[in-house]
C-alpha cells in the first residue's frame, strides 16, 4: 500500500491535448471493455511506433504525436475496397484485385497485386474482430506459415483463398454457417392505405465467426422462446481444403439478454449480460439492474444486483480490471433512490447531484468474489434535479458519465474516469485496489463534449477522446508527469 | 437526579397507558401491516417472504409510524401546557430538565413500541403464513435466514436512532409552542421544509431525516440480493441522529427552563 | 417566628410590561399572608414566582431559608400549591390524578382520607373531565395538601365554591395554620376571606407593594366615627354641628352618626350628658378591610 501511495505521489498523471481529425471512439464493448473505434493500429512505416489506420488515411506517429503533416491518404483502390494492415504492409482488396502496399519515404508503393475477385456478399454483420466499414477483416493466417490467407463470408459459407505461387486461389468454401431462418421481426398488422404492401419475412443468419489460429469458431444464437435463447458453439479446423469440425457445444436455454463472450481463457463458452428488474420491496417500483455471468456455458450463474434508474445501462460490465487475464465484473449503482421512498422523492425533486457507486468483483477460483475488491463512490453534479430530466441526467441515464475501461498510468490495473460535472472529467487512478476519492487528474471540457476512452497511440496508457457535434475529436494523451 | 427522572418517567408511562392515542398508534401500525397483505401476499410457495417484511415495515414505520410518532411527541409538552396540567407537575419536586428527560424517555419508548409492533407483526405474519428460508438468487443462497434475521435486527436497532432524533425534534418544538395542534403543525412543517432544502443546501448527509429508512433499505436490498453495506451509512446515521438528539434535547431543556407558566 | 418566605426586590417583566416591581416581602412560619389587589396588581405573578412556575426577572426568593432556584426540589417537597383554575389530566380519575401527584412528590398518600377532607370521597373514581368547577377546585385543594406541606400557596382558593364550602375551606385552612403551623400565602378578591383567614395582608397595585399590615391592626375600632343612641336626636344633632371638634353629624335610622376630628369619645359623651341628653349607647364603628383597601388605593 505504501508503495502504491508513493508511486502515485511520485508519478503524477498529465494529459496533452491534440486535435486528431477523423478519429472516433464511439464506445466500449460492454462485455470486454475494448474500445469501439473507427481506426486500427499498425506500424506501417517500420519505425517501431504505432500508426493509426483510418478508412481513408494513415496517421504516422512522430515524436510521440500525430501531427497534421504525418497524415497521408491511403492508396486509391476505390471506395469499396476493404483494407487491412498485416505485418507492416497495407492490404487493399477491391472488387477484383488484392493489392499489398508498403510505405516508402513519402508515399505508398504497391509491392504486389493479385487478381482476386471478391465473392458477392449479402450485407452480413461483420465477423468478430473486424471493426466494420472498409476495415472489415479479410486476412487470417490459418496455416501459420506467415503468409495470410484471405477469407470472405457469404451466405454460402466462408470462402478461403490461399496463396499459390504468384496468386491467390480459392482453397475451399467452408460450409459452416447455419441455415437462414425467418426472423421474428414484427410486421405491423395495420397499415395506412397508402402504405399497404406485401412484406416478405426477413431471413437472418444469426451467427458470429471467430478466427483463431488454425480454427474458426461459429457461434450460433437460437431463440427458444420469446425470452430465452440457446447458444451453440462449433469449432472447426481448416485443413487446407475444408473445415473439419472439432466439436460442438450447446448451452442451456438462457435469458435472451445473455450474450456469449470470453471472460477467461479456460476454453469454455462464457455468457454475460444484464437486465433491468423492478424491486418488490419498496413502495416505489424502483429498478434494479442485474449483471449476470456464467463461466461454464450457462450451467451456473453469478449475479449481482444493483439499484438503478429506469433505462440505465452501464458502459462496461466486464473488464479485466487487474490485468490477470480474467474479466472482472463491474456493477454500477445509483444513489438516487437511497434511503427509501420518501427520501428518494425528496432527492429526485430537489437534489441536482447523484451519488454513484462502482463496484468491481474479481474473477477468482472459477467464479466472482462475493465481496467487491473495489468500491468507488462518486458524486456527479447533474446541473438540475433528476426530475427535471436535464442533459446531464440523460447522459447519466445512458451510462455515459462513468468509464472503467481505461488504464491511464499503464500499470495494468484499470482506472476510473468520471464526468462529475458537465464541464469536467475526473480521473481516479487505482493501484493495488485502492481508490481515492480525490481525483488524480481533472480535465476541463466543453459542456457539449462527450468522452470516450481508448489507447489511441498504443503506448499502454489509455487516452481520453472528446467528441463534440460538428467539431474535430480532441484526444487527451495521458503521460506521466515528470518531476 | 436519575431517581426523579425515572419517577417522572413512570408517571408519564402511567398517564400514557391511559390515553387512547397511545394504543391507537400500534393499532394503526398493525392495520398498515395487514393492509399491505393484498398488495404483497404472503404464501408458502417456496419463495422466501422477506420482501413482505422489507416492503411493509418502511410503509408502516417510516410513513405512518413516523407521522404518529411526531404527532404524539409534539403534543407531549405542548398538550400539557395547553390544558394547564403542566403547572400541577412543575410545582412538584422535579426540575424542569428532569421533566423534559422523562418526556424524551416516553417518546423514545413510544418509538420502540411502534417499531416492535411493526417488526413483530410483519415477521410474525411472514413466518406463520409464508416462508423464510434465506435469500436465494441465481441458484445461490445469498443470505441465510439467520443472516436476514441479524440484518433485520440491526435495521430495527439502527432505525431507532433517527426515530429517537425525531422524538427529540418534536419535543423541542413542543416546548416552543402553546398547544398540541400548533406543535404538530410546526413539527411536520419544519420537517417538510428541512427535507425540501437539505439537498439543495448540501446538508442532507448531516440531517437525520436522511437516514430514517436507510437501515431498512439495507434489509430491503438484501432481500433483493442487491449488494448493500452498513458502512458508512450506519456511522452517519448514528452520528447525525445522536447529534440531533443531543442538540434538540438541549434546546428543549434550555427553552423549557426559561419558559414561564402563568395562568 | 422564623421566616418562611422571603422576597427580596423581586421583579417580573413580560417584555416592557412590569408585572411585579421590586417586591420585598416576608412571611413567617405559621403565618397566613393574604395578597390583595385589583386585577393585574401582580398577586398571581407573585404566587407563581413563589412556586417556581414563573421565573423572576430580578431579585431573590428564598423559602425555608433556601434559595428557590437552587433548592427548588427540597422546597417543593415541603410545599403545596393550588393555582388559579387548577387543571388536571382529564382522562384520568380523581384518584389517579392524586396518586400521580403523590408519586411525583415521592410521598405516600391516603387518597380516601384526603378526598374525605375536601368532601369528594364519593367521586374518587370519577373522571376529572366530569367534575364541575367547584369540584375541580376541591380536588386542587386536595392535591395541594396531599404531601402535608409546611407551606401552602393558594391562588384564589375558594374560587367556584359555594358559600358553605367556602366557609368550610377557610375554617380548614385556619386550622392548618393554627394547629399544624402551616404557612399559607394566598390571594383573593374577597375581603371577607382575607379578614377571616389572614394574619397579615399585603396590598399590591400595578406590581408595587403599597401596604402590608397585620389584619388585627386594620380591623380595630375607629374612635373618630361613632354611633350614638340618644334621646332627642334632632336637638343633639343641631348642637353637635356647632362644635369645633365635630366634623360631621347625620341621623340614620333614629341614630346619631357623628364623625369626630379627634378620637375623643369622652368629650362627646361629656358634652351630651352636660347638655342634658340621655345616652343609652355609644358605638365606635369597626374598621373593615375594604375601608383600608380603598384608603390605600386612593392614596
Amino acid at each position: 500500500m505504501i508503495a502504491a501511495v508513493l508511486a502515485i505521489a511520485l508519478g503524477a498523471l498529465a494529459f496533452d491535448a491534440r486535435e486528431l481529425p477523423g478519429i472516433e471512439v464511439t464506445g466500449v464493448r460492454p462485455l470486454s471493455g475494448k474500445a469501439i473505434t473507427n481506426y486500427s493500429h499498425a506500424d506501417l512505416d517500420g519505425d517501431g511506433l504505432t500508426d493509426i489506420l483510418l478508412d481513408d488515411a494513415i496517421l504516422f506517429q512522430r515524436q510521440g504525436g500525430y501531427p497534421a503533416a504525418s497524415r497521408y491518404a491511403l492508396p486509391d483502390a476505390g471506395d469499396a475496397a476493404r483494407l487491412q494492415a498485416w505485418n507492416g504492409d497495407l492490404y487493399l482488396w477491391s472488387e477484383s484485385l488484392l493489392s499489398r502496399y508498403r510505405w516508402h519515404e513519402r508515399g505508398w508503393e504497391r509491392v504486389v497485386a493479385y487478381a482476386l475477385p471478391r465473392p458477392e456478399t449479402d450485407p452480413l454483420p461483420a465477423a468478430s474482430g473486424a471493426t466494420g466499414g472498409r476495415r472489415q477483416a479479410f486476412l487470417h493466417d490459418f496455416d501459420g506459415d506467415g503468409t495470410p490467407e484471405v477469407f470472405s463470408v457469404t451466405p454460402e459459407g466462408v470462402h478461403v483463398f490461399a496463396r499459390h505461387g504468384a496468386g491467390y486461389n480459392e482453397a475451399g468454401l467452408l460450409n459452416i454457417l447455419p441455415g437462414r431462418r425467418i426472423t421474428s421481426d414484427a410486421v405491423p398488422r395495420l397499415w395506412l392505405p397508402e402504405a399497404r404492401r406485401l412484406s416478405f419475412p426477413v431471413l437472418k443468419m444469426a451467427c458470429r465467426l471467430v478466427m483463431e489460429g488454425d480454427g474458426i469458431t461459429v457461434l450460433l444464437r437460437e431463440a427458444v422462446d420469446s425470452e430465452t435463447v440457446r447458444y451453440g458453439r462449433t469449432r472447426y479446423r481448416w485443413d487446407g481444403e475444408q473445415a473439419v469440425a472439432r466439436g460442438t457445444e450447446t448451452t442451456q436455454a438462457v435469458a435472451s439478454y445473455l450474450h456469449p463472450c470470453r471472460l477467461n481463457d479456460d476454453g469454455m463458452l462464457d455468457l454475460a449480460g444484464g437486465c433491468e428488474k423492478t424491486s418488490e420491496t419498496t413502495m416505489l417500483p424502483l429498478p434494479v439492474y442485474e449483471t449476470w455471468a456464467s463461466l461454464d456455458g450457462g450451467k451456473t450463474f453469478h449475479v449481482r444486483r444493483s439499484a438503478s434508474i429506469p433505462g440505465f445501462r452501464p458502459r462496461c460490465a466486464f473488464v479485466d480490471f487487474d490485468g490477470d487475464g480474467q474479466a472482472d465484473m463491474i456493477t454500477e449503482e445509483t444513489g438516487l433512490f437511497e434511503g427509501g421512498a420518501r427520501e428518494a422523492m425528496s432527492r429526485l425533486l430537489t437534489l441536482p447531484e447523484v451519488g454513484h457507486t462502482v463496484r468491481v468483483f474479481r474473477q477468482q477460483d472459477g467464479g466472482f468474489a462475493r465481496q467487491p475488491a473495489l468500491r468507488a463512490v462518486f458524486v456527479i453534479r447533474l446541473e438540475s434535479p433528476a426530475a427535471a430530466q436535464g442533459d446531464m441526467f440523460s447522459r447519466y441515464r445512458a451510462g455515459k458519465l462513468v468509464d472503467v475501461s481505461g488504464d491511464f498510468d499503464g500499470d495494468g490495473s484499470r482506472d476510473l474516469v468520471v464526468q462529475d460535472r458537465i464541464d469536467r472529467l475526473s480521473v481516479h487512478l487505482v493501484r493495488d485496489w485502492i481508490f481515492r476519492s480525490t481525483p488524480d487528474a481533472v480535465l476541463s471540457i466543453d459542456r457539449a463534449a462527450q468522452f470516450a476512452v481508448a489507447d489511441v497511440n498504443d503506448d499502454g496508457r489509455s487516452d481520453i477522446v472528446l467528441h463534440e457535434e460538428g467539431k474535430m475529436s480532441r484526444v487527451y494523451f495521458s503521460r506521466e508527469e515528470g518531476p | 437526579m436519575m431517581g426523579r427522572v425515572l419517577t417522572a418517567y413512570g408517571v408519564e408511562v402511567t398517564k400514557a397507558l391511559r390515553q387512547r392515542f397511545t394504543a391507537l398508534g400500534p393499532a394503526l401500525v398493525i392495520l398498515a401491516v395487514l393492509g399491505a397483505l393484498p398488495v404483497h401476499p404472503v404464501a408458502r410457495d417456496g419463495v422466501s417472504d422477506y420482501a413482505f417484511v422489507a416492503y411493509v415495515i418502511p410503509v408502516a414505520l417510516n410513513s405512518l409510524g413516523l407521522l404518529l410518532l411526531l404527532v404524539y411527541c409534539a403534543g407531549l409538552v405542548s398538550g400539557e401546557v395547553a390544558d394547564g396540567s403542566i403547572r400541577q407537575t412543575l410545582v412538584r419536586p422535579i426540575l424542569r430538565h428532569e421533566y423534559i428527560l422523562a418526556k424524551l424517555l416516553l417518546g423514545m419508548s413510544y418509538a420502540v413500541l411502534l417499531t416492535l409492533t411493526a417488526v413483530i407483526t410483519a415477521w410474525g405474519i411472514a413466518y406463520i403464513f409464508g416462508e423464510m428460508r434465506g435469500v436465494s438468487f441465481g441458484g445461490d443462497l445469498v443470505f441465510a435466514d439467520n443472516e436476514m434475521l441479524a440484518t433485520g435486527a440491526l435495521a430495527t436497532l439502527a432505525g431507532l436512532a433517527p426515530q429517537f432524533a425525531a422524538v427529540a425534534f418534536a419535543i423541542m418544538v413542543s416546548t416552543f409552542t402553546r398547544n398540541g395542534a400548533t406543535a404538530t403543525g410546526v413539527t411536520v412543517g419544519l420537517w417538510v421544509l428541512v427535507d425540501l432544502v437539505k439537498y439543495p443546501l448540501g446538508m442532507a448527509p448531516f440531517v437525520f431525516t436522511t437516514y430514517l429508512e436507510m437501515p431498512w433499505q439495507v434489509f430491503s436490498n438484501r432481500c433483493e440480493a442487491v449488494d448493500a453495506y452498513w458502512q458508512p451509512m450506519l456511522y452517519y446515521c448514528l452520528a447525525c441522529s445522536g447529534g440531533t438528539f443531543l442538540v434538540c434535547s438541549l434546546v428543549a431543556i434550555v427553552v423549557f427552563h426559561r419558559r414561564n407558566f402563568p395562568a | 417566628m422564623a421566616v418562611c418566605i422571603s422576597l427580596n426586590k423581586v421583579s417580573k417583566c413580560y417584555g416592557s410590561a412590569v408585572a411585579v416591581s421590586g417586591l420585598t416581602l416576608e412571611a413567617k412560619r405559621g403565618e397566613v399572608l393574604g395578597l390583595l389587589g385589583p386585577n393585574g396588581a401582580g398577586k398571581s405573578t407573585t404566587l407563581h414566582m413563589l412556586c417556581g412556575l414563573v421565573r423572576p426577572t430580578s431579585g431573590a426568593i428564598s423559602i425555608f431559608g433556601k434559595d428557590l432556584r437552587s433548592g427548588f426540589v427540597a422546597i417543593a417537597s415541603r410545599m403545596g400549591v393550588l393555582v388559579e383554575r387548577p387543571a388536571f389530566h382529564d382522562y384520568l380519575s380523581v384518584r389517579r390524578n392524586l396518586l400521580i401527584q403523590a408519586r411525583l412528590a415521592r410521598h405516600s398518600v391516603n387518597v380516601e382520607r384526603l378526598l374525605n377532607l375536601v368532601g369528594m370521597a364519593r367521586l374518587s373514581h370519577a373522571k376529572v373531565r366530569s367534575l364541575s368547577q367547584g369540584q375541580r377546585q376541591r380536588l386542587g385543594l386536595a392535591q395541594a395538601m396531599l404531601t402535608e406541606p409546611e407551606l401552602l400557596i393558594l391562588d384564589e382558593p375558594t374560587s367556584g365554591l359555594d358559600v358553605e364550602s367556602t366557609e368550610e375551606v377557610l375554617r380548614m385552612l385556619r386550622r392548618l395554620a393554627d394547629d399544624a403551623g402551616v404557612t399559607i400565602v394566598f390571594s383573593s378578591h374577597l375581603m371577607h376571606e382575607v379578614e377571616v383567614l389572614c394574619d397579615r395582608v399585603a396590598i399590591l397595585n400595578e406590581g408595587d407593594l403599597i401596604a402590608c399590615e397585620k389584619t388585627d391592626d386594620l380591623l380595630s375600632f375607629d374612635l373618630t366615627r361613632v354611633e350614638v343612641l340618644v334621646d332627642g336626636v334632632e336637638g343633639a344633632s343641631k348642637r353637635l354641628k356647632d362644635q369645633p371638634w365635630v366634623s360631621s353629624v347625620s341621623i340614620k335610622g333614629g341614630r346619631l352618626h357623628v364623625t369626630l376630628k379627634e378620637p375623643n369619645t369622652h368629650q362627646l359623651i361629656h358634652y351630651l350628658v352636660t347638655a342634658g341628653y340621655q345616652i343609652s349607647g355609644v358605638l365606635p364603628r369597626r374598621r373593615t378591610l375594604k375601608d383600608y383597601f380603598l384608603k390605600v388605593m386612593n392614596r
